[in-house]
C-alpha cells in the first residue's frame, strides 16, 4: 500500500459521511478514480455503516413503553418526595468559613499575643521636665500630679537660685540677701560659701564672716 | 414545548415537564444502552437510572450544553460503571444470546436475522468507547463536536475513534464471514482452529 493510500484512508470514513472540506474531498475523490484498493476499502466501509443503519434497535412496543412509563412515574415520585423529606444538604459556605476565616483570625491571635508579650520589655519613654520652661498650665490636674508638679517646681526654682547665687557670689552684698534668707537656707548658703573659699574660687566677703 | 423551557420547568420543581423528557428521549437513551450493553434487560433499567440521576442533578445542568448531549452523558456513565462490574464479576453476555427485540416476529427473514446476529456479535467484540462512538455517530446523528461533549475529549479525538471503530468493526465482519464460510466448507479442520 501506497503512503497515499495510507494517508487517504484514514479519511475515508468522513469522506463517506461528507463532512471533508473541499481540499480533502477533492483530492479523495480524484485518488479514488486511479486507486482500485482505496475504492475496496470504501465499499467495505460503506457496506458497515449500511449494515449498522439497516439493524437499528428494534422498538419494543408500545406497551413496553406505557410499563416503563408506569415505572418511571412511581421512581420520580418516590425520588421527589425523599429529596423533599431529607433535611437539606448544608450549603458549602458553612463549611467555608473556618478556611476564610481561620487565616486572618489566626493571625490576629500571633498580632495579640506577641504585643503582650513583649510589652513588658519595651523600653518605656519618659518625658524629662524641660528646665527652661516655665510651667503656664492652667488646667486642672489631679492631686498626685499636682504634688509632683509643686515639687518638680520647686526643685527648679532652687537649681535656678543656686546658678544665680553662683554667679553672683563675687559681687553681691551678701546682708541683704541673708536678711532675706530663712535660717535653714542661710546655713547652706554659707557652708557653700565656705566650700568654695577653701577651693579658692571665692573670696571672703567680711559680712559673711561676720555671720558666722 | 422546546428542550430549554421543559428543563427551565423540570428545574422549578415540575414533574410533568421531566416526564414529558422522558417520553421525548427514553427510545435513543434505551437505544443506546442496548448497544453498549447487549441485553434488552439491563437496558430498560440502566435507561430509567440514567433518567433518575438526570432527575436529581438537573438543577445543577446550567443548559450550556444540549440537554440530550447531557442526557447520553450520564446514561453512558451508566453503562460503563454496569460493564466494569459486569467484567469484575464475570458476568459476560453471549453474542449469540443478545436479542434486542421483545418479540421475533416469525416471518422475519433468516438471512436478515443472520447478519443481525453477525452484527451484533462483531459490536460486542468492540471496545465499549468505540461501541458507543459508532451509535452516537451512525444511529443518533450526532456530530464529533457533540460526541466528544458526551464522551470527554476533542472533536478530533472522537473522529479518530469513529474511524478506528469502523475498521475495526469491518474486519470483525470480515472474520466472522471467512469463519463461517471455512465451517461450511471443512468443518472437522475448523473445529480446531481458535475463533479469537
Amino acid at each position: 500500500m501506497k503512503w497515499r493510500c495510507v494517508l487517504l484512508q484514514r479519511r475515508l470514513p468522513e469522506y463517506l459521511d461528507g463532512e471533508l472540506t473541499g481540499f480533502w474531498s477533492r483530492l479523495i475523490k480524484a485518488h479514488l478514480e486511479t486507486c482500485p484498493q482505496c475504492q475496496q476499502e470504501l465499499e467495505a466501509l460503506a457496506q458497515v455503516v449500511q449494515a449498522l443503519k439497516a439493524a437499528p434497535v428494534e422498538d419494543p412496543g408500545p406497551e413496553f413503553w406505557a410499563q416503563f412509563n408506569r415505572e418511571m412515574h412511581l421512581k420520580l415520585v418516590q425520588t421527589a418526595h425523599e429529596a423533599e423529606t431529607s433535611p437539606a444538604p448544608a450549603p458549602k459556605w458553612q463549611f467555608r468559613i473556618p478556611l476564610y476565616l481561620g487565616a486572618p483570625a489566626l493571625a490576629v491571635l500571633l498580632l495579640w499575643a506577641i504585643m503582650h508579650f513583649t510589652a513588658a520589655e519595651r523600653p518605656v519613654l519618659i518625658q524629662q521636665p524641660q528646665m527652661t520652661q516655665a510651667p503656664t498650665q492652667t488646667l486642672p490636674v489631679p492631686l498626685d500630679e499636682q504634688v509632683e508638679e509643686s515639687y518638680a517646681l520647686v526643685t527648679m526654682d532652687e537649681g535656678a537660685g543656686a546658678a544665680e547665687m553662683d554667679e553672683d557670689l563675687t559681687t553681691l552684698d551678701l546682708d541683704p540677701v541673708l536678711a532675706q534668707l530663712t535660717e535653714k537656707e542661710r546655713e547652706a548658703l554659707l557652708k557653700k560659701l565656705r566650700s568654695q573659699e577653701k577651693d579658692g574660687s571665692c573670696v571672703t566677703l567680711p559680712s559673711s564672716v561676720s555671720w558666722a | 414545548m422546546t428542550d430549554y423551557q421543559l428543563v427551565a420547568r423540570a428545574q422549578d420543581g415540575e414533574l410533568p415537564a421531566f416526564e414529558e423528557l422522558v417520553r421525548k428521549y427514553q427510545r435513543e437513551v434505551y437505544g443506546l444502552a442496548c448497544r453498549l450493553v447487549s441485553d434488552a434487560e439491563e437496558a430498560r433499567d440502566l435507561t430509567q437510572q440514567a433518567f433518575l440521576q438526570a432527575f436529581v442533578h438537573i438543577r445543577s445542568f446550567r443548559q450550556q450544553a444540549q440537554f440530550r448531549t447531557w442526557l447520553f452523558r450520564i446514561a453512558i456513565n451508566q453503562c460503563y460503571s454496569y460493564l466494569k462490574n459486569r467484567r469484575k464479576f464475570g458476568d459476560m453476555v453471549d453474542a449469540d444470546e443478545v436479542t434486542l427485540t421483545a418479540d421475533e416476529s416469525p416471518e422475519r427473514d433468516l438471512v436478515t436475522q443472520e447478519e443481525r446476529r453477525r452484527l451484533y456479535a462483531a459490536l460486542a467484540r468492540l471496545p465499549a468507547k468505540q461501541r458507543a462512538v459508532i451509535t452516537l455517530k451512525v444511529e443518533q446523528g450526532l456530530s464529533y463536536e457533540e460526541i466528544s461533549q458526551v464522551l470527554g475529549g476533542t472533536a478530533g479525538a472522537a473522529r479518530v475513534n469513529y474511524c478506528q471503530a469502523l475498521k475495526t468493526l469491518k474486519k470483525y465482519l470480515k472474520g466472522e464471514n471467512d469463519y463461517e464460510m471455512a465451517v461450511r466448507t471443512a468443518p472437522a479442520a475448523v473445529a480446531r482452529i481458535p475463533r479469537r
